[in-house]
């Protein structure tokens, strides 16, 4: 699992959780959010590339969630409803803070160069990891919301169809448009 | 400044991978008291039953019950609306253009612009065909519209609408949203036969139905599901996709089920687009297959040895793709994103273009060749959306790497708009979502 964002199908630990949450448990709430938050706060940054606009999203999230639970008609769908709430209030933040200047969170730390050394080395590079991250800054909220939840989340076109409200069709498409766009933000780096 | 290089997918996944590992220990303090804060809102739920047995109708009841009828005639309004939205051109023989629109079939013809309804039945017609020679339409029709009891049959009829019959009887499921193929000698069609559900995996056969009226019969050793079954122009094969959970496959057989090859797989979260297309010596298969790119190719396989080719001229998604008669040509749509069609022919051998028109989509080439039947904006604009049949030409003279504008001829102004070219364009609009827009009509 990726993050906890990325559960899509709620185990019966979690059902049962859920169901007592649903019913005003605050400890089954807190447990499930304990469970989840770092992976939804990972998906945030990765979507936000701010970690306190992130926090933001998370935190608005969680709260929305706890407040809306009872509305849920299919716990077994919680994670999946989560995701999606996420997912929308990245989306929103974005739009939000367009005349914001955005704080570049440094991802080329030596966590990463680590984990990910050989790619790196392949393609000659931290400096083409920049390139690529500030290319991600010029994208849409969209394009920049689809590219996390395939390319980072790894989640599959099935998962992130119900997430985004689609068709798996149409996921495809976003994709092709996402990394098309990403590539055309690449060459303006360049220029 | 950095060297242009391309994305890579674990490149991509190492650059958008953020650094942190956990949420800050104070954020989950901060949602543990918003949580303590927040009431979660109430849900009122209708006690059971919802009203004893003999209730006098209060006047808030009547107009509760009131309100639930007008959302029910409503619901059934927009039901109506969006069946009618259904519209599936076609093309074939005998000069006649046939398409199905707000479940009859109707023909045009191109020379003339005159358009006329050929059914007036009260089955839903969704797909037709013309016979090789042009002498039947062959049509699957819904004729109950309900999913729990479902009345389908493949039914033939004269271009004037007489001798209409049923080859098949009514009760099976016929995929409205699948194919009629015939053999070249006019004896079969084949079809696929379905529970009535709509996913890639779900049952589905393929069923050879004898035009003279003896019955469907299945094919037998077969991989299950098995959808999107072409006859190849010479009629001794049957090319088909099938998904066994994993992949998504292409195949081909003959039609008495012997000789079974596969000849292409692909990833099934990805899989294919539309329908396998045949090249006219019927040697070869075009298929459009998404990859991990997310580019969606123009793959020609041979039925020997499965050599694959891809045909694809630029990396753009191309699909919807027609052979021209003489197979020296190949049309198809293009676009970078699903709202965008343009219509581009390719010389087959070179791939170099020969023609292109925006906002278009071809449906089938003309039986001389000399052009294109297709779906057009009417109007001007950028609009996403189809309303108008037209003839598509090439120039005279048009040379290979010219990339000339092709000619557009209007044929029949459908005064509406019938759906997106790309049924995964969505768009506000009176067909959000691609429903009236079933797919590439084959």
């Amino acid at each position: 699992m990726t993050g906890a964002a990325a559960v899509s199908a709620t185990s019966s630990v979690d059902r049962a959780a859920v169901d007592r949450a649903r019913g005003g448990d605050q400890e089954a709430f807190n447990w499930l959010v304990d469970r989840r938050i770092d992976g939804l706060y990972r998906t945030a940054v990765a979507i936000l590339r701010d970690e306190a606009d992130a926090r933001d999203a998370v935190q608005e999230t969680l709260v929305a969630a706890w407040r809306e639970l009872p509305t849920l008609r299919e716990p077994d769908r919680f994670d999946a409803w989560l995701g999606r709430s996420l997912v929308n209030r990245c989306r929103t933040s974005l739009r939000s803070r367009r005349r914001r200047r955005v704080r570049e969170i440094s991802g080329a730390d030596d966590t990463l160069t680590t984990r990910f050394g050989a790619e790196a080395a392949m393609a000659d590079t931290v400096s083409n990891l920049d390139a690529i991250r500030r290319a991600f800054e010029r994208l849409s909220a969209a394009e920049r919301t689809i590219l996390v939840l395939h390319h980072v989340e790894q989640r599959s076109i099935a998962e992130i169809a119900p997430l985004l409200g689609v068709a798996p069709g149409t996921v495809k498409w976003r994709l092709h448009e996402a990394r098309r766009a990403l590539q055309h933000a690449l060459e303006g780096e360049d220029r | 400044m950095t060297e242009p290089f391309e994305l890579d997918d674990r490149l991509l996944r190492a650059a958008l991978t953020p650094s942190v590992v956990e949420a800050p220990l104070d954020l989950r303090d901060d949602i543990r008291r918003g949580v303590a804060a927040t009431a979660q809102r109430r849900v009122l739920r209708w006690p059971v039953p919802i009203a004893p047995p003999f209730v006098v109708p209060t006047r808030s009841r009547v107009a509760s019950f009131a309100t639930l009828a007008l959302l029910v005639i409503l619901a059934a309004l927009a039901a109506m609306f969006i069946a009618s939205q259904r519209t599936q051109p076609l093309v074939l023989a005998n000069g006649l253009l046939a398409y199905t629109r707000e479940g009859e079939v109707w023909l045009a013809d191109p020379e003339t612009t005159d358009t006329w309804n050929a059914t007036t039945s009260p089955g839903f017609e969704a797909v037709t065909t013309w016979s090789p020679d042009g002498a039947w339409l062959a049509m699957i029709v819904d004729h109950n519209w309900s999913p729990e009891n479902p009345a389908f049959s493949i039914d033939l009829m004269r271009p004037d609408g007489s001798d209409r019959h049923s080859i098949t009887g009514e009760g099976s499921y016929f995929s409205t949203k699948g194919t009629l193929s015939w053999s070249p000698d006019g004896r079969w069609i084949v079809t696929e036969h379905t529970t009535g559900e709509q996913a890639v995996d779900a049952p589905a056969r393929i069923e050879l139905v004898a035009t003279d009226g003896s019955g469907p019969r299945p094919i037998p050793g077969l991989p299950e599901p098995a959808r999107k079954p072409w006859f190849s122009p010479d009629g001794e094969w049957i090319a088909f996709f099938s998904a066994d959970g994993t992949d998504d496959r292409l195949f081909v057989v003959r039609p008495d089920g012997s000789d079974l090859r596969e000849l292409y797989r692909t990833d099934a979260t990805l899989g294919f687009y539309s329908t396998p297309e045949w090249s006219p010596d019927s040697r070869q298969v075009l298929v459009e297959a998404w990859d991990r790119r997310f580019d969606m190719s123009l793959l020609l396989v041979d039925v020997d040895g499965g050599r694959i080719r891809d045909l694809t001229p630029q990396r753009e998604p191309a699909y919807g793709a027609y052979f021209s008669p003489d197979g020296r040509h190949l049309a198809f749509m293009s676009g970078d994103n699903a709202c965008s069609a343009t219509l581009r022919v390719i010389e087959t051998e070179s791939r170099a273009l020969v023609a292109e028109t925006a906002r278009a989509v071809v449906i089938d080439w003309a039986p001389d060749g000399a052009g294109m039947y297709g779906l057009a904006a009417a109007g001007p604009g950028d609009s996403p959306v189809a309303s108008a049949i037209v003839g598509v030409s090439i120039p005279d003279g048009a040379e290979p790497g010219a990339g000339s504008q092709a000619t557009v001829r209007p044929i029949v102004d459908l005064g509406e708009q019938i759906g997106q070219f790309n049924p995964y364009c969505q768009t506000p609009g009176p067909n959000v979502g691609g429903v009236a827009w079933q797919g590439v009509p084959r």
